[in-house]
């Protein structure tokens, strides 16, 4: 039990990491689309938005330290972070280190989004769907537990919700005029409020 | 008002933050316990078939397999393995092998 403890972290870690990231795209979706519940603050669900996505980047790590760290997978630095260079199934694994490098990405310019040209901001942020995608075909086929009848179950669910919601978004944009200049939001970063502002 | 020094970063769903890291860590702990007691569950039950597939692996055929190899030259199997390729040492002396002489047609008799 004790000398596979890393082994149960790394799937588990894998498992809270999906869900973590299946919850932020949801919910990024969600925002962007205007479906929500109108009594929800725009703040409230950007601030949970970036820390849902900072949780998954957390939970990824703890999947790929367990990894190395794990005796009964032998894996090293390179087998995770190279693409096609691990023994095992290295197609099954390059789609989790391509969705790692995407996870980064859209992490880094998130926390850097203030120095960056909102535009490209947003064109690197729509990476998230893609990501989505990368991450979950890695769970189905290089997860230990993806054929279990729960986490196929959730993977079903969560797909239709993100592409339906990617249509509604789609379809939105589509209707919007292109040479309507859309009005400046007021605050650059919603979670900047003056101390003391009543909630 | 964005350049106040007054201002400073918050967390307006702060609560929910804190919800949903005590949510996630929760997961992982539940998910990594049920999974090792999965896994032990899994493997106590294997355990126990695993001597009746065991004690049928075929040792009383070897000989079988050589004693053919050795009567029947050209239909030896070459896929043997070589505790039944491997002849015994009181068996290790050299049978005469019955290959039968090619027919040669003599023009006498």
């Amino acid at each position: 039990m004790s000398s596979q403890l890393w082994w149960y972290c790394a799937r588990a870690g894998g498992i809270v990491a999906w869900g973590l990231l299946s919850a932020s795209v949801l919910w990024g979706l969600v925002m962007s689309t205007k479906v929500k519940p109108p009594k929800i603050r725009p703040a409230w669900m950007f601030d949970l938005h970036r820390f849902l996505g900072g949780l998954a980047t957390v939970f990824t790590g703890v999947h790929i330290g367990s990894i190395l760290l794990d005796s009964y997978t032998h894996f090293g630095l390179a087998e995770v972070l190279v693409p096609f260079a691990s023994a095992w199934h290295p197609d099954r694994v390059a789609w989790g280190i391509v969705a790692l490098y995407v996870l980064l990405t859209v992490e880094l310019t998130s926390l850097a989004r203030r120095y960056l040209p909102n535009k490209i901001w947003r064109r690197i942020h729509v990476a998230s769907l893609p990501l989505y995608g990368l991450a979950t075909i890695h769970f189905l086929l290089a997860g230990t537990d993806a054929h279990d009848t729960l986490p196929l179950l959730m993977m079903f669910v969560v797909t239709a919700a993100v592409v339906g919601l990617t249509i509604v978004r789609i379809s939105a944009l589509r209707k919007r005029p292109m040479s309507t200049p859309r009005p400046p939001t007021t605050p650059i970063d919603p979670l900047l409020e003056p101390v003391g502002a009543s909630r | 008002m964005m350049n106040s020094p007054t201002l400073r970063r918050r967390h307006p769903a702060r609560g929910a933050r804190q919800n949903t890291a005590v949510f996630s860590a929760a997961a992982f702990i539940g998910l990594g316990a049920g999974l090792a007691v999965q896994n032990n569950v899994g493997t106590a039950n294997s355990a126990t078939t695993v001597p009746d597939t065991a004690t049928t692996v075929p040792i009383t055929t070897a000989p079988a397999v050589a004693a053919s190899a050795q009567e029947s030259d050209d239909s030896a199997p070459t896929t043997s393995t070589p505790t039944v390729a491997t002849p015994p040492p009181a068996q290790a002396q050299p049978a005469p092998r019955a290959r039968p002489a090619p027919q040669a047609k003599t023009g006498g008799s």
